[in-house]
């Protein structure tokens, strides 16, 4: 671990000093010790801050779009799962290829803040992080807590599909091994879902929705929604609007109307990095809502996970003579 | 049909959806179209899960 | 006294008459202010309610009137008065933020919508019983246990609640129920409250100095500290819907046919289109304005308008920041940054 942030930090100084690029996202220390916060290095002095390690389960390739219509060179940090969104977003043409500089790291695996926080003594300070392995060991000055990766990961690492990046101009690393779980399989949920009848499966995502804050956190972390002006956010005036769809009204069907909405929107362009479900206030299982598009898009045009690679489309965005339809 | 998969997936009548190819010389088959549309959706009743609940 | 038995009874009895709120755990083990209809709803061991009860007063969703223009005719309809209300279970920096929220709406304009369940609520106010880690009330000089602006405040002692009547309103719900208050083993209770306080105030893990920080981040609408922390800014609402202090909305139109409603819903400053204006101008275009302006409403303006802190110290917006941006950490920089 020490290593890959050394070599981070190195590469960071180097970038910035040599003018390659204006600015490098990474990580740096969070303000308890079970996370880690977004940090923006523009001199290299300030690269020193940088760090790496299982509590950076932020996507940082969404902070790209917040300079898109720049003219600087920026550097970015990103997992394998965040990688897939940066492949995402050069083929979206969300973000040029030549200002942008990927630095990959090596993941082993997010641990869970719902589940170490609760393990940290309050207010103990973050020394370090040791990989034994089987076991991540936070430092702190309160004592050494131990994390068995076989239950502190985040649900989603335990289905990891590339837990080295996809794309990278730069390896902070050696390739670790992946957390994923043997045999796991990414659709078993969703099938579960899709067994119940309409409905136990109406009534579940009734509860789920109706749930839901409409704080947007889900859509604003999320490399898929790359859209300038959000279809939500129209300036349509309250009163020019023939009904609520769209507004800040939250009531079951709104809701519903979000999700879906959302839903539709992303189906090619969710590199299923997790990060709606993780920054949801109230636990919303979103990935159950996009793991089931990926599943169909798969299984209707045989689309793999968006993000693998910048050659394939995404399953909407083009037509094959193949495709099974119903509309004619 | 991905909409109407994840209609179904969240609890909706996917039958509430219909999408269909129509060239601008199918006058007919327009009219024919949201027909059978228009009955289909008489049967299924309104749609209770979508009403307003405030 | 009230033991907890006669406790649940006396929300069994008041749900006969009234809305009782309290804190609800869904299938998810999220904790907000909710209508319950048995004591049997509450979760009695909840240690934050993630949704403050100022969904209660200030509805996300609210209706403020009804209108029906059928036959060319306009009819309007007010939405019928609040009935009586009893909010249980609010902790001292949620009680803290409901009296920052009364100038608000009681100012110059008065908020019928908000005063009116204002006045019809009885808040039932408890006692912490822990300190989280992200718990800093104490710098706004708020004790865990403290009743202010609770009508009845509870605080657990043992097996029992020590009640303290502290306005007229709390003294009438006691008087309605007498037979489940009784006055034997006060002064064992109130020895309880005060050891429990002083137990609670040795917990506070983080806290934050605030001398200064109001004159200082009134020199700082300029400076590019503002920028820094707007980098991580998802722009979500997160922060200020999860606030127990920021009451923000937007007024919108629900209409269909001759028939239709006008809706008030939380905003959030967050939000890109928050001071969008018709002529597509925008004041506050970018991020670095808008979490300017979050940051200067807790620090500064509250104070300047209502003489009140707007923040409590609650810890809400600090635990469930995407980006953990930390208010804690803001304040503290304010401090250090030239």
């Amino acid at each position: 671990m020490k290593a890959v942030i050394d070599n981070l930090r190195r590469e960071a100084v180097r970038l910035l000093a040599n003018d390659e690029v204006k600015m490098v996202i990474g990580y740096g220390e969070g303000t308890d010790a079970s996370r880690t916060t977004p940090y923006f290095a523009s001199t290299p002095e300030q690269s020193a801050a940088f760090t790496w390690g299982p509590l950076c389960a932020n996507n940082l390739a969404k902070h790209l779009l917040d300079y898109r219509y720049e003219d600087t060179r920026l550097a970015v940090v990103v997992k394998g799962c965040d990688s897939r969104g940066i492949n995402r977003l050069l083929q979206d043409l969300q973000f040029p290829r030549e200002r942008l500089v990927v630095l990959g790291v090596p993941c082993g695996g997010q641990l869970d803040r719902n589940l170490i926080a609760p393990e940290i003594p309050p207010g103990a300070r973050l020394q370090g992080i040791e990989d034994t392995g089987k076991v991540y060991v936070l430092v702190t000055d309160k004592g050494r807590l131990s994390f068995p990766k076989d239950r502190f990961l985040m649900p989603k690492c335990y289905l990891c599909e590339t837990n080295m990046p996809v794309v990278a101009d730069f390896m902070a690393g050696d390739p670790v091994p992946s957390p994923a779980r043997e045999g796991s399989d990414r659709t078993a949920e969703v099938n579960e879902i899709e067994a119940l009848d309409v409905a136990a499966r109406s009534s579940f995502w009734d509860n789920e929705f109706s749930r839901c804050l409409r704080c947007n956190a889900c859509r604003n972390v999320c490399p898929a929604c790359s859209c300038k002006e959000c279809v939500f956010e129209q300036a349509v005036p309250g009163w020019q609007q023939s009904g609520i769809i769209g507004s800040k009204a939250n009531s079951l069907p709104e809701n519903m109307v979000f999700h879906l909405v959302r839903m539709f929107h992303v189906i090619g362009r969710c590199v299923d990095c997790g990060e709606c479900e993780r920054v949801c206030p109230v636990d919303i299982p979103l990935r159950l809502l996009y793991r089931k598009t990926l599943k169909d898009a798969h299984i209707l045009y045989g689309a793999g996970t968006p993000g693998m690679s910048t050659e394939v489309q995404s399953p909407l965005s083009e037509f094959s003579p193949e495709d099974p339809e119903e509309f004619m | 049909m991905l909409f109407k998969q994840m209609m179904e997936y969240v609890g909706l009548e996917p039958d509430r959806l219909q999408i269909r190819w129509i060239s601008g010389s199918e006058g007919a088959k327009v009219g024919e179209v949201a027909r059978e549309m228009t009955e289909r959706i008489r049967a299924l009743g309104p749609n209770m899960k979508m009403r307003d609940v405030k | 006294m009230i033991t907890r038995d006669q406790l649940a009874t006396l929300l069994d009895r008041l749900v006969e008459k009234n809305k009782v709120i309290a804190p609800v755990s869904d299938n998810r083990g999220v904790v907000r202010y909710t209508a319950i209809r048995t004591a049997g709803d509450v979760a009695w061991e909840f240690d934050r309610a993630k949704v403050p009860p100022k969904s209660h007063f200030l509805p996300q969703t609210e209706e403020l009137y009804c209108y029906d223009t059928t036959g060319g005719e306009l009819r309007i309809e007010p939405v019928p008065a609040a009935g009586r209300a009893v909010v249980f279970g609010v902790h001292p920096c949620d009680l803290r933020a409901i009296a920052a929220l009364d100038p608000v709406f009681d100012g110059v304009f008065k908020d019928v919508y908000y005063l009116d369940k204002r006045e019809r609520t009885v808040v039932v106010g408890l006692a912490c019983k822990q300190v989280l880690p992200g718990c800093f009330c104490r710098s706004y000089g708020i004790e865990p246990t403290d009743g202010e602006g609770a009508d009845l405040m509870l605080t657990e002692v043992g097996d029992r609640y020590y009640a303290e009547i502290l306005t007229p309103k709390g003294e009438a719900l006691v008087r309605e129920f007498p037979e489940l208050f009784s006055d034997g083993g006060v002064e064992e209770g109130r020895r309880g409250k005060e050891a429990l306080s002083r137990e609670l105030a040795g917990q506070f893990q983080r806290e934050v100095d605030l001398t200064g920080v109001k004159e200082k981040v009134d020199t700082m609408f300029e400076h590019p500290y503002w920028q820094e922390v707007a980098r991580k800014c998802i722009g979500c609402g997160i922060c200020t819907y999860l606030c127990p202090t920021c009451h923000c909305f937007d007024i919108i139109e629900n209409h269909s046919g001759h028939r239709g409603s006008r809706l008030r819903c939380w905003d959030s400053c967050m939000f890109t289109d928050f001071t969008l204006h018709t002529s597509s101008h925008n004041p506050r275009s970018t991020k670095k304005e808008r979490v300017r302006n979050r940051f200067l409403h807790k620090l500064s303006y509250h104070n300047e308008r209502y003489g009140l802190a707007g923040c409590v110290g609650c810890g809400r917006c600090v635990a469930e920041c995407p980006v953990n941006i930390d208010i804690t950490k803001i304040i503290a920089d304010i401090k250090e940054v030239d």
